[in-house]
């Protein structure tokens, strides 16, 4: 396995909203990687894409990240060199920047969601089948909270529990719910909800995150389980149990989650832009480079499918001007889902063809099959900042790209 | 200290490059940071005695 410790799962890191940190990250690997801050909307040279951002920090190197996190909210980390291999080795852990006033929870607890491709004996199978990446992509065979089946954690009884759900997975979109009892979401990928939303039948993609209020049963006789509910059926994740006399809590006591500081969109002004996923048009494997290729092109966005991660220089996919807004339109031409992942700026889901979206603020929109979304965005920062599809198998056959801000 | 643009990347050769890196390593030098990141690789029985296949 591949870890971002050398002795045990990757470590949740805790920074503060506003406050900056450094990070220095040593490659102990036998090649080369890269750490993208996922959701962060940091400086372009800290955002960890290789060549696009920064070179790859080369097997026994150290490269210091350091940067000012200007939201709150629960993220993820994740090498963006030989991405679907070093993820699928164990390289994802949750990164949670904490809110400058504690809402009032009596505890925290940071849930990294994920599969492992094993076969039978317990060992690593092949990562990914190359029908499958030309289609919805491959499946892990075992799924796992914080690198565990099925792990059961004791709670306070009675107290007010925020978990921190990330899907760090390479491939699986599903439904989750709290089952057993009261719970509410809070925020989506890191931005507070306006309103709470049942936490039922909650869809989440790969790199999408959910913060959920849970207020612990009184009784320990009582269970809470996480679920996902599947094709074939609903799956136990994690088990919670009350312990001790009850702490009595009431979800009313939280104190709302503050809005993250993400600039408003001026709609009648904004300029669209469209963007089509669908196949490639053409059948070139992507040319192989130190961060790796699956050797395949399958995808595309605007009929371009992204040649690998190399030094280029290529063209972005468009050029937006500094500070101006966009709506991006966002056309899914596929029988398949593709979450997109935009880098560096958060955006604001306006509708779409297929279904009532809320007014959410993400950095990664779920594109159902076949379906058109609108999203609209001020263009705050500045830099070079990847646009892709976050099933790392389309992202790694061609459907990646990236958006220039500013000359 | 300031990174080089994605373009003197690109256009600025080795020398731009060894400059950047030494900058950075001289910079980890300098001061602890506040985290640290060792991307390794781990034995195949970190995983609990419950994994299995599901």
């Amino acid at each position: 396995m591949m870890s971002f410790s050398p002795d045990g799962p990757p470590p949740v890191l805790r920074f503060k909203q506003g406050v900056k940190t450094t990070i220095d990250v040593t490659n102990a690997l036998q090649e080369a990687s890269v750490v993208h801050w996922h959701g962060l909307r940091i400086a372009n040279r800290m955002d960890g894409v290789p060549y696009l951002t920064q070179y790859p920090i080369e097997a026994g190197q150290t490269f210091r990240y350091a940067f000012t996190p200007p939201d709150a909210g629960t993220f993820w980390y994740h090498p963006h060199c030989n991405t679907l291999e070093q993820m699928a080795w164990g390289l994802t852990g949750v990164l949670v920047v904490e809110e400058a006033q504690d809402p009032g929870f009596d505890r925290d607890l940071p849930l990294n969601i994920r599969d492992f491709r094993l076969g039978g004996d317990g060992q690593f199978i092949d990562f990914f089948k190359p029908r499958n990446a030309a289609r919805g992509g491959t499946y892990g065979t075992v799924s796992s909270v914080n690198w565990q089946v099925d792990p059961v954690y004791d709670l306070e009884a009675g107290s007010l529990v925020r978990l921190r759900l990330a899907v760090t997975d390479v491939t699986r979109v599903g439904a989750y719910e709290i089952a057993g009892a009261e719970a509410q979401v809070i925020a989506l990928d890191s931005n507070p909800l306006p309103v709470p939303l049942p936490a039922s039948g909650l869809i989440l993609a790969p790199g999408q995150r959910a913060d959920i209020a849970l207020r612990v049963p009184d009784d320990e006789s009582e269970e809470v389980r996480l679920v996902l509910n599947r094709p074939n059926g609903a799956k136990t994740m994690a088990r919670f149990r009350p312990k001790g006399s009850s702490l009595h809590r009431d979800l009313r006591e939280l104190k709302p989650l503050p809005p993250n500081p993400v600039a408003e969109p001026d709609l009648e002004n904004a300029e669209i832009l469209d963007f089509v996923f669908g196949w490639s048009p053409e059948g070139d494997a992507p040319q192989s480079s130190q961060c790796g290729s699956l050797g395949y092109t399958f995808w595309s966005i605007n009929r371009v499918a992204w040649p690998g991660d190399l030094p280029g220089p290529f063209d972005p996919l468009a050029r937006l001007k500094l500070g101006k807004s966009y709506i991006l339109r966002l056309r899914n031409e596929t029988p398949n889902d593709h979450p997109i992942h935009l880098h560096g700026v958060s955006f604001k889901l306006l509708r779409s063809n297929k279904r009532e979206l809320p007014p959410l603020v993400t950095d990664t929109a779920l594109l159902r099959s076949q379906e058109t979304m609108e999203v609209a965005l001020v263009a705050d920062n500045p830099g070079d900042w990847a646009f892709h599809c976050h099933v790392i198998e389309h992202q790694k056959t061609g459907l990646a790209g990236f958006l220039r801000i500013g000359d | 200290m300031p990174g080089p643009s994605r373009r003197e990347f690109l256009l600025g050769g080795a020398a731009s490059l060894a400059a950047f890196a030494a900058g950075s390593f001289a910079a980890g030098q300098a001061q602890a940071a506040d985290h640290a990141l060792t991307l390794a690789g781990l034995d195949h029985r970190i995983l609990p005695e419950t994994l299995t296949r599901g």
